[in-house]
């Protein structure tokens, strides 16, 4: 109880944004608005994600995060706002760009096998009339083996566990080559087997250069896995390096109380270190949202 | 019995059955496999008000112009069905049954009004409601062939879009697919292969022949290509035998025959797929 201590707020508004301007991004959007009928899903998003980062989206659900990636990818139009993908239109780099949508949204009854699956991914550089042949279907293999799922290659993709399944759309992904991936809630309902072996990939593609913008909800795992992280609740509540945002008020912020920052005490000559801890749970006295709506003021 | 087979016109209508038996099939399945066997249901109901004008327009038969006709209603239907859907508080199946009510009621009226004018009678158009396999003459099988085929060949061009946007849409536009291009790609194919076998199955089960087929194959293979064409086969399969039974024994209309068939094949394919996978599990 007496490790925490208040949240200090900061005075400057968008948390920890990227001074650097020579610094190239992936991913730019520049006041992105948009609205489903009455509901506001996305407000005036200016997201910057840099070159080579291994970023998480994060927020509470219904934040929009998933509207955001399809703004970016072109799925969705935006109200108002603009788009920049790797330096360029949508339409121009769309070919760069690995996406691994979340997996509830297909239908896993369709009659196809875990090779085929990823073989889809290379459909679009085949162009209209080339069909895939062996060269292609052994490099959906050299993916499949990447994610561990080469045995596995010729089972029915209905017949695969929800993080085999997973990790066959992951390799999707990966056999385009792209310079950037982007996943939706890549480890979403997945085993522990098959989150270490998603991981895994992607730690190593983005050793080898490749940004990763992924959705991420586990807020335990954050820091593990991820080193730059943007909070979404339909406005952008913060940005940057992990740790710096960490260290803002952008997640209490984001999640309204839902969730607790607290910082423990330093110890002496070493460097901070921080904790999440989900409110209400723990030692942690819950804070109400009512005591703290005075003093905290959204980013306009 | 084979005196019946050498029959040239018996033999006209079982390969016309085939060709319309086998496109129907094939594209039935994306139908099944996009969760849209309502809207064939919609369009081959809808095709009834296409035939009639069609009909009334040139005063006498004329199958191009009555299955022009039919294309047109059948695609109205189903784009109205889609604008109904599109307002608040109406569900995609209910805006499918108001569509496919209405367009259905307007094809009787047309139907009813035709039947009074003169050569009404000859131009079979009673046949259009259930079907008449023996009302086929060897130039409506040509006509049925060229567009089997060219549906087929659409088909294989557009494969690879085709099966994208059935397995994974979001996936596929963002890889730079033409998602509403595609899907009316397939939805006109398939109002094609609906209106093809008006004549031979009728509006009312015309959409079985596209649904169960694909719904059998389903069951025996985990490929799409194979399910494809097994589709075709059981669909051309069903179509000649009800056909021909249909031609045997004169006045029993085709559809149900037809219909009959392949969902005697849609049973079989559950009850033994089902103990095979059975086995293999236990």
């Amino acid at each position: 109880m007496a490790a925490t201590t208040p949240i200090t707020m900061r005075e400057d508004e968008p948390v920890a944004v990227n001074g650097d301007s020579a610094q190239s991004h992936v991913i730019e959007t520049h006041g992105v608005s948009l609205a489903y009928g009455n509901t506001t899903a996305l407000d005036d998003v200016s997201l910057r994600v840099p070159t080579g980062a291994m970023a998480a989206l994060v927020g509470p659900n219904g934040a929009g995060k998933s509207t955001l990636l399809k703004v970016v990818l072109g799925l969705l139009q935006p109200d108002e706002g603009e788009v920049r993908l790797l330096g360029g239109s949508i339409g121009g780099s769309r070919a760069r760009v690995g996406y691994v949508p979340q997996r509830s949204t297909v239908n896993w009854d369709f009659p196809a096998d875990a090779l085929d699956v990823v073989t889809m991914g290379l459909y679009h550089q085949l162009g209209l009339f080339r069909r895939p042949r062996k060269r292609e279907r052994d490099r959906a293999m050299a993916a499949l083996d990447q994610v561990g799922l080469a045995d596995l290659a010729h089972r029915p993709i209905g017949n695969l566990s929800g993080g085999q399944q997973q990790r066959v759309f992951l390799a999707r992904a990966l056999v385009q080559d792209p310079d950037l991936y982007v996943l939706d809630e890549p480890l979403a309902g997945v085993d522990a087997v098959s989150e270490a072996a998603i991981v895994a990939v992607l730690t190593r593609l983005n050793a080898g250069g490749k940004s990763i913008v992924a959705v991420h909800h586990d807020l335990n795992t954050l820091s593990d896995y991820f080193e730059w992280l943007a909070l979404l609740n339909v406005r952008l509540m913060g940005q940057g390096p992990l740790h710096e945002v960490l260290e803002s008020d952008a997640f209490e912020r984001a999640y309204g109380g839902a969730f607790l920052w607290r910082k423990r005490e330093p110890r002496p000559g070493s460097q901070e270190r921080d904790e999440l801890r989900h409110g209400g749970t723990q030692s942690v006295e819950p804070q109400l949202e009512g005591e703290r709506t005075d003093r905290v003021e959204l980013p306009s | 019995m084979s005196n019946f087979l050498l029959d040239p016109i018996v033999i006209t209508v079982a390969l016309g059955a085939a060709l319309l038996g086998m496109t129907a099939g094939a594209l039935g399945t994306f139908a099944v496999l996009r969760g849209e066997s309502l809207i064939g249901d919609t369009m081959s109901h809808a095709a009834l008000p296409g035939v009639g004008l069609g009909f009334l327009l040139t005063g006498e038969r004329s199958l191009p112009i009555m299955l022009a006709g039919a294309i047109v209603t059948g695609l109205a239907a189903a784009l109205f069905s889609l604008y109904l859907s599109s307002l608040p508080r109406i569900k995609r199946d209910a805006a499918m049954g108001v569509a496919l009510g209405l367009f259905f009621a307007l094809g009787v009226v047309a139907l009813s009004y035709a039947q009074k004018r003169p050569g009404a009678a000859a131009a079979g158009l009673e046949s259009f409601l259930f079907g008449q396999a023996a009302a086929t003459l060897r130039s409506d099988v040509w006509l049925l062939g060229g567009v089997a085929m060219l549906a087929l060949g659409v088909v294989s061009v557009f494969w690879k879009q085709a099966k994208l946007i059935t397995f994974d849409p979001d996936f596929a536009v963002a890889g730079g697919s033409d998602r509403r291009a595609t899907e009316a790609l397939i939805t006109g194919l398939l109002a094609v292969a609906i209106v093809i076998g008006l004549q031979m199955v009728g509006v009312v089960l015309m959409s079985a022949l596209v649904v169960a087929p694909a719904v059998a194959a389903r069951q025996w293979t985990g490929s799409l290509t194979a399910m494809f064409w097994l589709a075709g086969a059981i669909g051309a399969g069903s179509a000649v035998s009800g056909a021909l039974i249909s031609a045997q024994s004169s006045g029993l209309a085709t559809g149900p025959l037809v219909v009959l068939v392949a969902t005697a094949v849609v049973v079989v394919s559950l009850v033994t797929t089902r103990q095979r996978v059975g086995r293999v599990e236990g």
